[in-house]
């Protein structure tokens, strides 16, 4: 290796610079840069060489046959936390924790039979005593004749490079669990319609008529609720993306009767809608307002015994803003689970047991709400099931 | 045969067509009630969903495999049903959507005599 047998690369703790401590400022780096006349050519080199040490952002050490440390730039003492008069002298092993002490034995083996270790990387012990994640490159050190007499060391802190790679990992994880949903919750209804409609085209003919209707039955309400589902990942994914629509003044009671009454057409169990005289106009994107009904009603729906009943209230809160109430004697919401109810992806372990779903709906809902400036809550009812509800602002003109 | 899936609708139309085509068909919602009628009854063939409440797909073939039942099983799920298959060593799997004449096309092949040594 004719490179490291040149003087240039030799480290000669002769040099006091390359032991300073202090990180030379840019002026002192470029007054060792602009060669010094009365220098020599080698001493102007190695004066060189000791300060790009000095200012190098990596731990540069260098170290004997026996592991003794033998030079410690100021990038050692910001990475393991030893001063070069601490280190110095000292065994490079105080830095390895024991768990990694025979990676020692191993590298001084290589540098001895003349070989590099790149860009390992492994774990170090600060003086503090945390460890930190580091890449290591070890070189030989020659001397004058060729003989190797230790070895060269530089480890540079990669902890960002870690957290980036347990980010990324995790960020993938999350993924693939979101995948995993997505593809259960579109694909399973996908399978109900398709396969109905392949049953009632291949084999209608043999089957009798309640089985036809109930794959035609199959058909519509699978088919309903992959929309509800495309309709949420949609509204999700708008919301991200920010693009809120402009403030429209919302005819919350028509929303209201719009929606019930849709509503009614899919279920067999009664829905009464009250509206109070005089509401207010709603502030927000009606779109969005009927997407939050749809899910409130799709789950009160949902998780309520057949034929119990469900009501919706329109009404003002005290502040005159429009309030809505969608109440159901369906089996409730823990009060641990109020609050989380609405993170997407959520299921309690009921629900999970109840019906399909992917936890979206009460997220979407939260997060087109609170988008609109509004808020929304869930809370029990006396005799049971649980009183959903929000608020939204007022419309207000504006004036200019 | 024995049907294992948490979604009532597709359970209903999985029934409609293999009944349609002869074969008798007993329905689970989830691992725990599959493994109950496999306690309760022999079965030449187990169609499995993978992602279910209280106890899964692989937790129940693990379960049912640790209990001595050997009968063929097709992984029947929306998401990497091969990776599923091999990862477990089932007979058979079918991606959601699937052809209604692929399900039976495959159940036939499992239940066939010369199927019986298949891996």
């Amino acid at each position: 290796m004719p490179r490291s047998k040149s003087n240039g690369a030799r480290i000669d703790d002769q040099h006091p610079e390359a032991q300073s401590p202090n990180v030379p400022t840019d002026e002192d780096l470029s007054d060792l840069i602009t060669d010094v006349p009365e220098l020599s050519e080698a001493e102007n080199a190695l004066a060189h060489l000791a300060a790009i040490v000095d200012s190098s952002d990596d731990a540069i050490v260098s170290k004997d046959l026996n592991g003794i440390i033998r030079t410690w730039n100021p990038g050692a003492e910001r990475l393991f936390g030893y001063t070069a008069e601490q280190a110095i002298g000292r065994s490079i092993r105080m830095i390895i924790p024991a768990e990694h002490q025979d990676e020692e034995d191993e590298v001084l083996r290589r540098i001895r039979s003349g070989q590099r270790v790149d860009h390992f990387e492994t774990m170090r012990q600060r003086s503090d005593g945390r460890l930190v994640p580091i890449s290591i490159t070890v070189s030989p050190v020659r001397d004058r004749s060729g003989r190797i007499v230790g070895a060269s060391k530089i480890a540079r802190d990669i902890t960002a490079k870690r957290e980036a790679e347990r980010v990324m990992q995790e960020s993938m994880a999350v993924k693939d669990q979101f995948l995993g949903l997505v593809s259960h919750e579109l694909r399973t209804p996908i399978s109900t319609i398709v396969g109905n409609g392949q049953l009632l085209l291949r084999r209608g003919d043999r089957l009798p008529e309640p089985a036809r209707q109930q794959a035609l039955t199959d058909i519509v309400s699978e088919g309903e609720r992959f929309q509800g589902i495309v309709e949420n990942l949609l509204a999700l994914t708008r919301l991200r993306a920010n693009a809120t629509s402009a403030l429209m003044p919302v005819d919350i009671g028509g929303v209201a009767e719009q929606v019930v009454e849709s509503m009614r057409r899919r279920t067999q169990r009664p829905i009464s809608l009250t509206l109070e005289d005089d509401l207010p106009a709603a502030s927000g994107d009606t779109t969005g307002v009927v997407i939050v009904l749809q899910n409130l009603l799709s789950n009160a729906d949902k998780y309520s015994p057949p034929g119990a009943p469900i009501e919706v209230v329109v009404t003002r809160d005290p502040a005159h803003r429009p309030e809505v109430h969608v109440l159901d004697r369906g089996m409730g919401v823990p009060f641990e689970d109020a609050a989380k109810v609405f993170e997407p992806f959520f299921r309690s372990e009921t629900t999970k047991l109840d019906a399909p779903g992917m936890g979206l709906g009460l997220a979407v809902c939260k997060q087109v709400i609170e988008a609109h400036g509004g808020s929304i809550h869930v809370t029990p009812r006396s005799g049971g099931g649980s009183d959903f509800n929000f608020s939204l602002p007022a419309f207000v003109q504006d004036a200019s | 045969m024995l049907v294992v899936d948490d979604d009532a609708a597709l359970l209903r139309m999985i029934r409609l067509t293999l009944v349609s085509d002869g074969f008798e068909v007993t329905e689970a919602t989830d691992g725990i009630g599959g493994l109950e009628a496999l306690e309760a009854q022999t079965f030449d063939l187990l169609v499995l969903d993978l992602q279910m409440p209280r106890m899964d797909g692989r937790e129940m073939y693990r379960e049912l495999r640790a209990r001595g039942h050997d009968l063929p099983v097709m992984i029947l799920s929306a998401y990497r049903a091969e990776s599923a298959r091999t990862e477990l060593g089932a007979q058979a799997a079918l991606s959601k959507p699937f052809d209604i004449d692929v399900l039976i096309t495959q159940i036939e092949a499992l239940l066939a005599p010369d199927a019986a040594g298949k891996d």
